[in-house]
């Protein structure tokens, strides 16, 4: 019985988890991009959906995104009328497919305006 | 803003970064400050730092703290209305409903909101009433 009881929360948990690591979110979202190491470059264009796990978005330039990228998602609205948050996220972009650029997340952090204070390390926690 | 402000403070603590950007767009689309944050100690530390009365506390109660923070929100925030966001175990139903009621002395009304399941069909429309029960009620909204 506890052994059941044992698997029945194991499932259960494995759920949880699922639920949060692939749902996808259609947000639409203003972001500029910055391409990191050889060929970088950096421009703009917006999200279409973003989960745990990576970011579809697409950009206005039509030359050839690929390797490790950083995003940055502005909030939209500035709290007590006077800090700006943006959401930076870091990764490498997987795949490109008709709807946009699919980005798979390595890290991601919140920043007030002017520093860096909040930071997550998702290879810490891995998804 | 300071002083006039009229929006609903909103803070939101998930470890799901879909999910949270997706509540958070929700709750400012309904004319509120939301201030997302990844665990519960960025939150803490993000309203200590922009100093935020804070009038709806929507967290994950299984992120390490949660109980904690709510407590402390709780404390120094009378009549905040806390939105737990559930992961399907919960023993309740519905999405949006009031779990507990405010007791005098600033106990905080407490809501449940259940994360959306891998096969549900993320409905904008849907969404937004059910945070729109949770929300103290404003005649601009």
């Amino acid at each position: 019985m506890g052994s059941c009881r044992g698997a029945g929360s194991l499932y259960l948990i494995m759920f949880a988890f699922e639920r949060r690591s692939r749902k996808r979110f259609p947000l639409a979202l203003a972001v500029e991009y910055r391409l990191l190491g050889q060929g970088a470059r950096s421009g703009s264009g917006w999200t279409h959906n973003i989960s745990s796990r990576g970011v579809l978005f697409e950009v206005a330039e039509q030359e050839p995104i690929s390797g490790l990228i950083e995003l940055v998602v502005s909030w939209p609205c500035a709290l007590d009328g006077v800090c700006a948050l943006n959401l930076v996220i870091k990764g490498r972009v997987v795949r490109i497919e008709d709807r946009g650029i699919a980005m798979e997340c390595t890290q991601h952090e919140f920043r007030t305006a002017g520093s860096a204070v909040l930071r997550r390390d998702l290879r810490a926690f891995p998804l | 803003m300071t002083g006039t402000r009229s929006a609903t403070r909103t803070l939101i603590v998930d470890n799901d970064l879909g999910f949270l950007m997706w509540l958070g767009e929700l709750f400012q689309a309904l004319g509120c400050e939301a201030i997302p944050a990844l665990n519960c100690r960025q939150a803490q530390k993000l309203a200590k730092q922009l100093g935020l009365p804070i009038e709806v506390l929507v967290v994950n109660p299984e992120l390490p703290g949660a109980r904690r923070m709510v407590r402390q929100v709780a404390a120094s925030n009378a009549g905040v209305r806390v939105v737990l966001i559930g992961n399907g175990r919960e023993l309740h139903s519905g999405n949006g409903h009031n779990g507990h009621d405010g007791h005098p002395g600033g106990t905080p009304v407490r809501f449940m909101l259940e994360r959306p399941s891998p096969d549900e069909t993320i409905c904008r429309a849907k969404w937004l009433g059910r945070l729109r029960r949770i929300l103290p009620r404003r005649a601009d909204r």
